[in-house]
């Protein structure tokens, strides 16, 4: 066991930044500081980029696209990419219904999606909670009913991520309503978003900015070999996709990008004694912060190196645990950032307008901080609360 | 409206207060609590957010005609007289609605500003003019980089041929935008981080030289920043003694703390009602949310940090008459982290419990959350005010 | 009648005192003195050794006695909450026999709820009383029952029906603790002290006019007591400090302490011991520390919330409002104010405040502290079982859903202990 990086992984971590450095266009870098984040164009733009390069989905299998780098050097990488910051590579398309696809798909779907996925052709949004079907999950309703060749899909699906921008949609959808338990029914459809029936309505967030939406399902016709894997087997799919090289989830980079803002920001920001950045207080926090960052780092480590030495694709309840501290930290983080700028939070992005052109750029550094607090609130609620990976842990590790 | 204040006093301990409210005051309770449940839903207030001034005029009024706006101020300049517990009343109120009117500028920062500094003239003229509605006043404090630092002032005032020149930039100055008057403080000597050497002017909004960019806040309510640029004001314009401003900007700021002290209790005991009521209709697993303990927990968790914010309020409201300075400072100080510690547990609370729609536009929750948020930082956040307590000897 | 303001109470606390202290007296006499006049206790009824005196105004009346030196009725321990009960539920001959002994310390009580199978779910006691020809005879073992050795009666809560739900099962009585049925074992803490027992009762007997109230109230009233004792968790924070004046009621005073009070001399080392905080600061230099100055910052306004919280209650109270769940609110708070005191506690005195004996800090007290402020929040109901009674209480949520409701105790699953 090896908590520290070695030689050879330091050299490709230094790879890896001076790929950054030299790749990422200026509108991407731009963009990483401001709020709203970066456009679409900024997101494609870079996954194409670093596919043509090879390391759009390291973890995938060789096969498909992977690089057969160790668990170690995916991690760095990906956290490379967070600190610097880069757009990640779409979590929906790489992280989720990619490695679904490459496990359970069949050879067709493999051939015309996985390049596609790679090379963000095809953009893939999740299609999981439902109004009523939040945490208990397995209650969802979204109903596909097989007609001929096709399923006639009805239904709602809430807090879809990127559905506006998404040319596809990964569902959960009930194909027997009268299964022996609620998880039995459901199966892993994929539908084009452009099909008829289907409505994309925005819902309108406290970070003014458009990120989630309601999809509406109004007998939309999806042929039968759009489904992944067996007809009412979705819910093991999920499973598999929620833990499915999950160590990323933890964002330890996205965090120790924002603490490092926190203290350039303190740098020039007064406290009773000279600087913010020199008060004690502030001091210990951002201590507290990196001790924090570093359990959680090499604890990720450890759960990679478990898994390295496991062979099958049982879901690991330990990645609760990354997603419940990474979620705290980055909302500690965006908590941290946002109390350093102290008052200066309190402008919407309508000020740029009210400067007439005449904005200053300085302000431009301190305006996306409030948004990125109350969007860090969501942390601990998405992919399954902090309360759900509570209980996660205390059944599937403790035994309780 | 007029309340005889003395009349609920009773004995407590040290201090003169009880805790129930007398006739008179459930009556201004009631009032108010009418008029925001008349005006303030969320649709209406989100009408009144994108309306071009950012307030509403016809609540303005009416707030003016039921006397609110003068509640506090002596009857001499065609007030109420009202004691704090009164303000503390209207403001508990303001917070259950979420208003977005400029009361915290006109009334509290500025108001408390010229009753505390200014000569007999300037109070009949001004205090009766934003009693009545007919004028808004701003507080032009805070510069670009002096976060909580309250003597960290760099625009300079000079006095020139009889007049004073000004010049600097103030930054996110509450209803800045909408005032017809705005108090500015300026360096009048001194270096920029000195306490003596600061002196506070009163500036027609329309003074030529001053630009204003005004914007809405996260909020809802309205900011502006402001330029000054050789900005000419007449010698008379000095507010209070030239030089020893400090106190009085720290005066203001005590009552702004005890202002969004009782707004803050109003807005989080509706985050806390709502939250429960949400924990009991919600249902996941076949069974209302509010079913699983460690959903009640975090709920009693909401409901103590209330509690205690409320508690504290009370003790900032019976503070701010307080004749020693640093009692008065001590006070403030312990009322403001506690606020802070409060709005944080209950904003962030009320969000989790909620779940995804607790950060919608859709749903009041999140609306409630961002306003607490900017309460937080609003006169110094939890560390702020630990830090300035940590250096005071406690005078209990 | 009696006028109710400041200043007429403090002038006729001032000339009552100035008229019949003196440090010459007998503690008992002076205590009987307390008595008669009311002036001990005086918010009790008029009827019953007090005054009528709404509670705001108590602390007039002590600072009248402080001013004067002289020696209060101790308002701690579980005999007070024994005659919060007795004034409650109690019949006149239980006030008759019980409260003037009380008023003068001469009785000692202890309290026998918790059971090994039952800590928070106080209520699934399983200590049985059975009516045997003309009394009650009492079967089972308590534990966690302070003074119970030095006890001269006890408040028992035992089941008087099997066939009855959990809660409606329960009844309350008054048990003499000095019979050949009731034996006490101490129990040693971690903190050195024994201030708990276990106590065996095999056969123990109580008369039937020992019960308080109804057959089948008993949860009722421990309620009572239990919502009394969670208010003095508060009040609890300033007792023992013995006065240092000269005189033999002084030496009298101590002497109790010493011996009957002995087991609550830690209580206020486990509310944190707020009031050493500042002096150690500065004696140690740690004030200088800007870490430190911070913490005692932070503990200071959770001590202020808690202290207006506190005041609220009072005024509510005062106002003729029920003993409510507020208490609960006060518990939780003290327990907050306990624990970020022995974390002050700590930064301060670093590794000395594992000391104890003569070169510790303050005598070992800080010591005492440190592994005394855990039992703020278990003892009296767990921080948790608070929060229960705040959510299913004042914000009205779902119970928790419960496998003993509506059906007979004998057949709902037993506390176990392994």
């Amino acid at each position: 066991m090896e908590l520290a990086f070695s030689s050879e992984e330091i050299v490709f971590r230094d790879e890896i930044r001076a790929f950054i450095a030299e790749k990422l266009p200026e509108s991407a870098r731009k963009n990483g500081g401001r709020w709203p984040h970066w456009s679409k164009e900024d997101v494609v733009t870079w996954q194409r980029i670093l596919n043509e390069k090879g390391w759009a989905v390291p973890h995938w299998p060789v096969e498909y696209g992977g690089t057969n780098w160790t668990a170690v050097q995916r991690y760095i990488f990906i956290e490379e990419l967070l600190r610097t910051p880069t757009p990640e590579p779409l979590s929906f398309n790489v992280n989720m219904v990619g490695p679904v696809i490459c496990t359970f798909g069949n050879d067709e779907q493999k051939k015309y999606f996985l390049p596609k996925l790679r090379n963000l052709d095809i953009w893939f949004c999740q299609g999981f909670s439902e109004p009523g079907a939040g945490s208990d999950l397995a209650s969802l309703k979204t109903s596909a009913v097989k007609d001929g060749d096709e399923y006639v899909v009805n239904g709602q699906k809430i807090w879809t991520s990127q559905a506006h921008n998404a040319d596809w949609i990964f569902a959960l959808v009930r194909t027997n309503p009268n299964a022996a338990k609620p998880q039995m029914g459901i199966s892993f459809l994929l539908i084009d978003m452009k099909s008829e029936g289907v409505t994309v309505r925005g819902i309108e967030t406290i970070d003014e900015s458009r990120h989630v939406n309601e999809v509406f399902f109004d007998n939309v016709r999806v042929p039968v070999s759009n489904i992944v894997g067996e007809e009412n087997k979705g819910w093991d799919y999920a499973k598999f996709l929620l833990g499915n090289e999950r160590t990323g989830i933890a964002r330890v980079g996205l965090s120790r990008e924002r603490l490092g803002r926190a203290k350039k920001l303190a740098a020039k920001l007064p406290s009773f004694n000279g600087p913010l950045a020199d008060d004690p207080q502030f001091k210990r926090k951002c201590a507290t912060v990196e001790m924090q960052l570093k359990s959680l780092e090499i604890t990720i480590m450890r759960i990679i190196d478990r898994q390295r030495r496991r062979n099958d694709s049982a879901p690991d309840p330990a990645t609760s645990m990354l997603k419940l501290r990474g979620a705290e930290i980055q909302q500690t983080t965006a908590e941290l950032l946002a109390d350093v700028a102290g008052p200066m939070v309190a402008p919407t992005g309508q000020i740029r307008a009210a400067y007439e052109g005449d904005f200053p750029a300085e302000l431009e550094e301190t305006l996306g901080i409030i948004p990125h607090y109350f969007n860090s609130r969501a942390a601990t609620i998405y992919g399954g609360s902090n309360e759900i990976q509570r209980n996660i842990i205390s059944k599937g590790i403790l035994g309780l | 409206m007029r309340s005889n204040v003395i009349s609920y006093l009773k004995v407590f301990w040290g201090f003169k207060m009880d805790f129930e409210l007398s006739n008179e005051q459930q009556l201004l309770k009631d009032s108010v609590s009418r008029l925001i449940a008349d005006n303030y839903d969320l649709q209406k207030r989100g009408a009144i957010i994108k309306s071009a001034d950012g307030y509403s005029k016809t609540v303005w009024k009416q707030l003016a005609d039921l006397g609110l706006l003068g509640l506090s101020f002596s009857s001499n300049y065609g007030g109420f007289d009202g004691g704090p517990v009164e303000q503390m009343i209207v403001l508990e109120a303001f917070g259950t609605g979420l208003l977005i009117e400029p009361y915290l500028a006109t009334i509290v920062l500025s108001g408390t500003a010229i009753q505390s500094a200014a000569d007999e003239n300037k109070k009949s003229e001004l205090l009766s003019a934003i009693s009545n509605g007919d004028h808004l006043m701003a507080f032009a404090h805070s510069e670009r980089l002096s976060r909580y630092q309250l003597s960290q002032v760099e625009t300079r005032a000079q006095l020139k041929n009889g007049n004073w020149i000004l010049n600097g930039e103030k930054t996110t100055v509450l209803h800045g935008g909408i005032a017809d008057t705005i108090i500015v403080t300026a360096r009048t000597k001194g270096s920029d981080r000195s306490t003596d050497g600061i002196s506070l002017f009163l500036v027609p909004a329309k003074t030529k030289g001053i630009t204003v960019n005004s914007y809405p806040t996260i909020d809802g309510m309205q900011a502006a920043d402001i330029k000054l640029s050789n900005v000419s004001v007449p010698q008379n314009a000095l507010l209070g003694e030239c030089d020893k401003g400090f106190l009085i900007i720290e005066n203001i700021e005590q009552h702004g703390i005890a202002a969004v002290a009782a707004e803050s209790v109003g807005a989080m005991q509706c985050v806390l009602d709502m939250t429960v009521d949400y924990l009991k209709t919600r249902t996941q697993f076949g069974r209302p949310i509010g079913d699983f303990q460690v959903l009640q927990h975090r709920a009693a968790d909401m409901y103590v940090a209330v509690e205690e914010a409320r508690s504290i309020a009370i003790y900032a409201a019976m503070m701010t008459t307080e004749k020693d300075t640093e009692k008065r400072r001590h006070a403030m100080a312990t009322t403001k982290a506690q606020i802070g510690v409060s709005c944080r547990e209950v904003g962030q609370g009320g969000v989790q419990l909620h779940g995804g729609i607790g950060i919608t536009e859709e749903y009041a929750i999140g609306h409630y959350f961002k306003r607490l948020s900017m309460i937080e930082r609003q006169f110094g956040d939890v560390e702020h005010h630990m830090t300035t307590l940590s250096m005071m000897d406690s005078p209990d | 009648m009696t006028e109710h303001t400041e200043d007429y109470v403090r002038k006729e606390a001032r000339t009552w005192l100035e008229n019949n202290w003196d440090p010459n007296l007998d503690l008992f006499e002076w205590r009987n003195k307390l008595a008669d006049s009311g002036w001990g206790l005086p918010n009790w009824p008029s009827d019953w050794y007090g005054r009528d005196l709404p509670v705001g105004l108590v602390p007039i009346v002590e600072e009248e006695f402080q001013r004067i030196g002289a020696l209060p009725i101790p308002k701690s321990g579980i005999r007070m909450l024994a005659a919060a009960t007795i004034l409650n539920h109690g019949t006149e001959m239980h006030k008759e026999k019980f409260l003037r002994r009380i008023v003068t310390g001469e009785d000692v009580w202890c309290q026998l709820f918790s059971e090994p199978g039952s800590g928070s779910d106080l209520a699934g006691a399983t200590t049985k009383a059975v009516m045997a020809g003309n009394k009650w005879v009492v079967n089972g073992q308590k534990v966690w029952t302070t003074s119970a050795h030095k006890a001269h009666w006890g408040l028992l809560l035992a089941r008087t029906d099997m066939d009855a739900t959990k809660h409606d099962g329960l009844s309350y009585f008054i048990i003499d603790m000095k019979q050949p049925g009731v034996e006490t074992q101490p129990l040693k803490q971690m903190n050195g002290y024994a201030s708990f027992n276990q106590v065996f009762l095999t056969d123990a007997e109580v008369l039937p006019d020992f019960q308080v109230a109804e057959l089948g109230d008993g949860w009722k009233v421990a309620t009572t007591t239990l919502m009394h004792e969670r208010r003095a968790a508060d009040s609890l924070r300033a007792w023992g400090q013995v006065p240092n004046s000269e005189g033999p009621i002084y030496d009298q005073e101590r002497a109790e302490i010493e011996t009957t009070m002995a087991p609550y001399k830690w209580y206020p080392q486990r509310a944190g011991r707020v009031d050493l905080i500042m002096q150690r600061a500065k004696e140690t230099g740690a004030i200088k520390d800007p870490a430190v100055r911070q913490e005692i910052a932070k503990l200071m306004t959770l001590h202020k919330s808690a202290e207006w919280t506190a005041r609220r209650a009072r005024s509510a109270q005062e106002q003729g409002k029920p003993q409510g769940p507020e208490g609960s609110l006060g518990k939780l708070a003290a327990s907050n104010v306990a624990r970020a005191a022995a974390k002050v506690h700590t930064m301060i005195s670093g590794a000395d405040s594992m000391l104890s004996g003569d070169d510790s800090p303050e005598n070992g007290t800080v010591a005492e502290v440190l592994i005394s402020f855990p039992a703020s929040s278990i003892a009296g109901g767990t921080d948790e079982i608070q929060k229960n009674i705040i959510s299913e209480r004042v914000l009205d949520m779902p119970k928790e859903t419960r496998f003993d409701a509506g059906k007979p105790f004998k057949d709902i699953p037993r506390n176990t202990i392994s």
